[in-house]
């Protein structure tokens, strides 16, 4: 893994990466939160 | 009907969560940095698996959307507005991902190129489409005018697939060569989130108001 990281190009863009895998998980999140909210409403009914 | 599809949803859920930790475990910690591009480079290990997912969702509301409109039966359109919704979340995923990408490696968030605006215009379609369902309600006629939409927004996949090799691209390479450990993640990321993408897709259905219990 650390030879991985040795190979890395000059410019560091590791704050992209992981602000893109961050919007990424609160799409899912937010999609996975307004199922739940769709099922309860459904059972409340 | 509902327990059925509920048991699917859950057996898809717990799948998609175990690859999903080992997808993002591979990503991180497995696969190697790319040189030219660096760390950004990772992007591409969901990026390109949610438009496939994306892609696949569509192409589900789209089969049932000509099957609603042929045999006129809502539960056709349960499946398709379902492909639909979940089609526009992964849609929504490599909107975001992709500029962030291109800014860090090409210094833009967004290039008006072929594949990006035929990729836009299937988000447009598709959020249209969930538009006319959320302000339509159940009317009949809103049921024909959102299969339409799905269907048109589904024409527009072969574009994007075809838009590098037709008009050409600056971000976009024709074809992508791997090392064999980018590979396999690569492989591990797209399964995970088709798996993710089919749970989510029997989740919504079983939440749709016409889907009743009758086990």
């Amino acid at each position: 893994m650390i030879s991985h990281l040795l190979q890395s190009s000059s410019k560091d863009t590791s704050f992209y990466l992981f602000l893109a895998y961050i919007l990424i998980g609160v799409i899912i999140f937010s999609y996975i939160l307004s199922l739940f909210l769709k099922a309860r409403d459904k059972k409340k009914e | 009907m509902k327990k059925l599809l509920r048991k699917w949803a859950t057996l898809f859920s717990i799948l998609a969560l175990f690859t999903n930790i080992l997808a993002l475990l591979m990503v991180f910690f497995y696969a190697p940095t790319e040189v030219q591009m660096g760390e950004v480079q990772k992007i591409f290990y969901y990026h390109v698996p949610c438009a496939i997912a994306s892609y696949f969702m569509v192409f589900i509301s789209f089969v049932f959307s000509i099957a609603f409109l042929v045999k006129k039966d809502e539960k056709y359109d349960i499946w398709a507005y379902a492909g639909a919704e979940v089609g526009l979340v992964f849609i929504l995923c490599v909107l975001v991902s992709g500029p962030i990408w291109g800014k860090a490696a090409w210094g833009k968030w967004w290039v008006w190129e072929p594949r990006l605006t035929t990729f836009l215009i299937i988000f447009l379609i598709y959020f249209s489409y969930i538009l006319v369902r959320i302000f339509g309600k159940q009317d009949p006629k809103t049921l024909k005018v959102a299969s339409v939409f799905s269907i048109i927004g589904f024409l527009d996949v072969p574009l994007v697939n075809r838009a590098v090799y037709w008009w050409g691209s600056i971000v976009h390479p024709k074809s992508v060569s791997l090392e064999p450990q980018m590979k396999l993640t690569f492989f591990v990321s797209l399964l995970s989130v088709i798996i993710l993408s089919l749970s989510f897709l029997f989740w919504r259905v079983s939440v749709d108001e016409r889907v009743i219990d009758n086990d």
